[in-house]
């Protein structure tokens, strides 16, 4: 079993193969021997989203290696369970990625960007800007000049 | 969401989204306008999208403008854009290999069969060299060093580079059969000579060579054997031996085979290098190899003048189902998105149930496993109306689109819905070139006579229209090029465009379809 600590404080027990989907953990396992009896710190990590990450690895703990694609890549997510783990609202998302990326979960990583990429589909600037809460940094020449270089993907 | 990604998460995200979105994307702020404006994130796209694309791959870097950037752009373009350069007035064209600063002619290489004679891609090519009966390869980044591959004095019918094999099929002088030339162009295997025989199952017969087809990775060859019926009694002759011919389909696989010639690991390499009286054991290494090459043979009553292959790739959706008391909550159903295996399309035309000697009429489709293990055979069979109009030619695509070609139309159907066809009435005679078909759009390359003149052109077909058409559909039809009669002529589609060589000009040149590369 493993050790883990969270950002506030809170402390999780799993088991190796739970943490050995994170790259991170399993090298740090690899390194530190006693890491049953001391808990590795994950300053990065809140409890709340530490809860949702060991969810994650427990359920795709006995997942087989995935062969590598072989047809085109789709953004929509195919597996009920993993559309339903990610109902949850946009500032835990936003952690959950950071914490996929911190703990190097590609899988969860991935996961998630596909969730954004699906959540801004179809969106207007504006209202991109408004979801990610970001200003517009560009004067109107630079907009409008922007505009006239995508052209490549306008529809004649 | 209040704060900012970082770069790398937001590259992540950005390569799961549209057109559409890409473009927004690109005006929303100054960080994002820098992430899909870098090299980095486009190669990160392509690679996301489309690196299963195993043609397209070959082409990154390879071919004019031909960066991850343009790929993805060309791969994001909608139906009407993908063909902006080939349509133009002021159309360009890039040269990719100029074969008279080298001083090399296609001698001997006849323009009837050009197709059979030559191989020009990309990157390298292929030619017959009739007064030496040999093979020659040239590679265009290294175009001092021609390859030459020999098989003795059996003149070749039909070359090809497939993978990194070279591959030639010849005729013995006297009917006895045909062999099957295997030679490999990868400095490991530069003694590699495999040979494939077929021959004449009886006794004096005569092999007669109907068709062959190489495409990916297998060698389909159809050959006729003349044999003699039971006597009959006829009328007035008395009892004769009517003659009867046997078509035979035979398959080979080589798809193995070059697995194991590119494997690193290669025992086949390895070992060789170990031995110390090589050329003595070296032989029995490559004997090993015949073994990595599936065949089968379809022996039938089939008439056929032509043959064509494609191969497919069945993707599957399976729907596992965990069990958990509760019957009626469905939380746990999963499904599965699996890419099934290969399949091939063998298809051929001419004359199902033999006898009467006329061709022309049918189409057999035979749907053979990765295994070359036949699962079902589809007929498709000229109806009376169209009796005037001869099945000449015809090709399946991976989606199971037909493509027949008759004296003056196309017709197009469909494997899965033979009742649905379309007639391109083109006016006139003609023979198709090349087809290649994509997710949008049906791309048809023919050749037509005008006076002294022969005239290629491209028909597009836009497919959507294709599956809403009743009896007509829109096609666009681009001239491409035009040339005198008897030049040696040969053209291939790739992905992104036209490869072209004339033996007026001796030089390859690229056409891309759209203007993204230009």
């Amino acid at each position: 079993m493993v050790k883990l600590t969270s950002s506030d404080g809170q402390e999780f027990t799993i088991s190796k193969e739970v943490a050995y989907q994170s790259v991170l953990l399993k090298n740090m396992i690899e390194d530190v021997l006693d890491s049953e009896e001391n808990p590795i710190p994950l300053p990065n990590v809140s409890g709340p989203i530490l809860v949702k990450v060991i969810e994650y690895a427990t359920h795709h703990k006995d997942d087989p290696v995935k062969p590598p694609v072989d047809g085109p890549r789709t953004s929509e997510i195919v597996d009920e369970w993993d559309k339903e783990f990610m109902n949850i609202d946009q500032g835990s998302l936003y952690e959950l990625i950071l914490a996929a990326n911190y703990l190097d979960i590609k899988d969860l990583l991935d996961l998630g960007c596909k969730t954004v990429a699906n959540m801004i589909k179809g969106k207007k600037v504006e209202e991109l800007r408004k979801l990610f809460n970001i200003q517009n940094d560009f004067t109107p020449e630079e907009e409008e000049q922007i505009k006239k270089e995508n052209a490549w993907c306008e529809e004649h | 969401m209040t704060k900012t990604f970082i770069s790398e998460i937001l590259a992540k995200i950005f390569i799961n989204c549209d057109k559409e979105t890409l473009n927004n994307v690109n005006v929303v702020c100054k960080q994002w306008h820098a992430i899909i404006n870098q090299d980095s994130f486009w190669k990160q796209y392509y690679l996301w999208n489309y690196s299963n694309q195993k043609s397209l791959n070959i082409l990154v870097d390879n071919l004019p403008n031909h960066n991850y950037v343009n790929l993805c752009k060309y791969k994001l373009e909608g139906k009407k854009q993908l063909i902006t350069n080939i349509e133009a007035e002021d159309k360009k064209f890039f040269p990719i290999f100029n074969l008279n600063d080298y001083n090399i002619r296609l001698s001997g290489v006849s323009a009837l069969s050009t197709k059979n004679e030559i191989s020009i891609k990309h990157d390298c090519m292929a030619w017959l060299h009739k007064e030496t009966n040999s093979i020659k390869f040239l590679e265009y980044k290294n175009p001092n060093k021609i390859k030459e591959f020999n098989a003795g004095t059996d003149p070749f019918k039909k070359i090809d580079i497939m993978n990194n094999l070279i591959v030639g099929i010849s005729d013995s002088h006297s009917y006895l059969g045909y062999t099957i030339h295997i030679f490999s162009l990868d400095d490991r295997y530069q003694d590699l000579h495999l040979q494939l025989r077929i021959q004449s199952e009886i006794e004096n017969g005569k092999l007669n060579y109907v068709d062959s087809f190489i495409s990916d990775n297998l060698i389909i060859m159809v050959t006729s054997e003349t044999c003699n019926k039971p006597p009959i009694f006829v009328a007035g002759r008395g009892w004769v031996n009517p003659l009867e011919d046997n078509y035979t389909t035979m398959i080979w696989d080589l798809n193995r085979l070059i697995q194991t010639l590119n494997s690193k690991n290669s025992i086949f390499y390895n070992e060789k290098n170990k031995i110390q009286n090589k050329e003595e054991l070296f032989m029995d290494k490559y004997q090993g190899l015949y073994d990595k090459i599936n065949h089968i043979k379809i022996p039938g009553v089939y008439n056929t003048n032509y043959i064509s292959c494609c191969s497919f790739q069945q993707q599957t959706f399976t729907t596992t189902t965990e069990n958990n008391n509760n019957s009626n909550d469905n939380s746990n159903n999963e499904i599965e998105q699996k890419f099934g295996k290969n399949y091939y399309y063998i298809i051929c035309n001419g004359e199902y149930g033999g006898g009467d000697g006329e061709s022309g009429k049918t189409i057999r489709i035979d749907i053979l496993d990765e295994n070359l293990k036949i699962e079902d055979t589809r007929i498709y069979e000229k109806e009376i109306q169209e009796f005037y109009n001869i099945f000449n030619w015809s090709y399946i695509c991976p989606d199971g689109t037909i493509v027949i070609y008759c004296d003056r139309s196309l017709f197009l159907t469909s494997i899965h819905h033979f009742e649905k066809k379309i007639k391109i009435d083109l006016k006139r005679r003609f023979t198709v070139l090349n087809i290649m078909h994509t997710h949008d759009l049906l791309y048809v390359l023919y050749r037509h006579y005008a006076f002294a003149r022969e005239i290629i052109t491209l028909a597009i077909i836009d497919t959507s229209d294709l599956k809403n058409a009743k009896d007509e559909i829109p096609v666009k039809h681009i001239k491409l090029y035009e040339y005198d009669f008897g030049t040696v002529v040969y053209n291939r589609f790739i992905d992104t465009g036209i490869i072209h060589y004339n033996s007026k000009t001796n030089q390859i040149i690229f056409s891309p379809f759209s203007k993204v590369f230009c």
